[in-house]
């Protein structure tokens, strides 16, 4: 549900009363940033998501009709322009060498443990990023997030058997392709 | 309650509670009987418990100090700029005009194409049987196939799937019987109706079995 004094600033920012929608970019910018990083590791490009992610609430608030709380609908915004920017990097890396030759420079300057360290968190990043859209969200939103599964199935719109179904899948893939790397 | 009782949906929501510690003390006993009994179960537990060991060992990430303390005013600062922007491009006496305005031009044009080019379609099975369902029984279909272990690398018979789709809804059984009965990796086609199916047909459903991480 939401927070009453939330809706009060959504019907305040309606008015023309700017500072009412401030007040909620600063109670959420930070969870909305971090469930973006978790999809897109670079800091950079997360941030540009997160400032579109508030954008884009920005554009629509006077549409929100109160059916979920905010932060459920800000959830789901966030997920969606991710996976965008994830499809879209998809695409521009497909035609792109420069990055490959970054990495292999970047690697020869670091010493073994943090480059251990590196591979492992580059070898998880990659098992969640192979995941189907519907799986990773899920797994984003309950390993990282620690939301309830009720909550989850708020903002994904489905059922929490469902959601726990595409959770076990999702876990028990990543835990395949660690062990076909390892 | 017997492992060979469950199906495959109430299996995997039981193991993940089990990893997560939020079963009651008779249910924990259940599951690790389970375990002990069905090797298969045992397997993919492990699998779970492998992933869960080595997403705590990553690391913390960290972002440049005060990024968050400066994160309100970049932002106001992008949204004015957008305005300021979206006012040039359409004059605030134009704003209430231009979105139905552009809808209908859109419409007009894709309306026209669409008579004129409407394409012809081969009545095959499955077009007929897709064209039936609505847009949410597919992805419940979907949903199911890429949630179901393919362990042989390929689908079998419709009947093994079926058995594993918990929907009693007869238009997604319907679906799944004939859709998924047909393996279609298979050297040989058992079905002839396969064979009336355009190449785009058959990349389409493809596609979507792709595109849900089906190996």
């Amino acid at each position: 549900m939401n927070q009453p004094d939330e809706l009060k600033l959504i019907e305040e920012f309606n008015n023309g009363n700017e500072q009412a929608y401030n007040q909620l970019v600063l109670r959420y910018k930070e969870k909305i940033y971090w469930i973006v990083r978790r999809m897109i590791p670079d800091h950079d490009d997360a941030d540009d998501v997160t400032q579109n992610v508030f954008i884009k609430a920005y554009q629509s608030l006077h549409s929100f009709k109160g059916e979920s709380s905010f932060y459920t609908w800000i959830y789901r915004i966030a997920i969606n322009l991710s996976l965008n920017e994830i499809r879209r990097k998809k695409i521009r890396k497909t035609f792109s060498i420069d990055e490959d030759i970054h990495q292999i420079q970047s690697n020869d300057a670091q010493p073994l443990e943090q480059l251990e360290r590196s591979e492992r968190t580059k070898l998880i990043q990659k098992a969640i990023d192979r995941l189907p859209d519907k799986q990773k969200k899920v797994f984003l939103l309950r390993y990282f997030e620690e939301l309830p599964y009720e909550e989850i199935a708020k903002i994904l719109k489905t059922s929490v058997g469902g959601l726990k179904a595409n959770y076990f899948h999702a876990v028990k893939k990543i835990g395949e392709y660690i062990k076909n790397d390892i | 309650m017997s492992i060979l009782k469950m199906t495959y949906n109430e299996r995997e929501q039981l193991l993940i509670d089990y990893a997560e510690g939020t079963l009651s003390a008779d249910q924990k006993l259940n599951v690790e009987n389970m375990l002990r009994d069905s090797k298969e179960l045992r397997n993919e537990y492990q699998l779970i418990q492998t992933s869960f060991q080595e997403l705590q060992k990553l690391p913390v990430e960290s972002v440049p100090e005060h990024y968050f303390n400066n994160f309100l005013p970049r932002l106001r600062n992008k949204i004015e700029a957008k305005e300021r922007y979206s006012h040039w491009l359409v004059p605030q006496w134009m704003e209430s005009l231009f979105v139905p305005g552009v809808t209908l031009l859109l419409l007009f044009t894709f309306g026209t194409l669409y008579l004129f080019l409407e394409p012809s379609r081969t009545q095959s099975p499955l077009y007929k049987i897709v064209q039936d369902i609505e847009q949410n029984e597919f992805d419940n279909i979907i949903e199911e196939v890429s949630n179901l272990e393919l362990s042989y690398g390929s689908i079998r018979t419709g009947e093994q799937l079926v058995d594993r789709i918990s929907h009693t809804d007869e238009i997604t059984q319907k679906i799944s019987t004939e859709l998924l009965s047909v393996d279609l990796f298979a050297s040989q086609m058992d079905s002839d109706w396969i064979e009336l199916l355009e190449e785009s047909e058959i990349d389409f459903v493809l596609n979507q079995l792709n595109e849900t991480g089906i190996q």
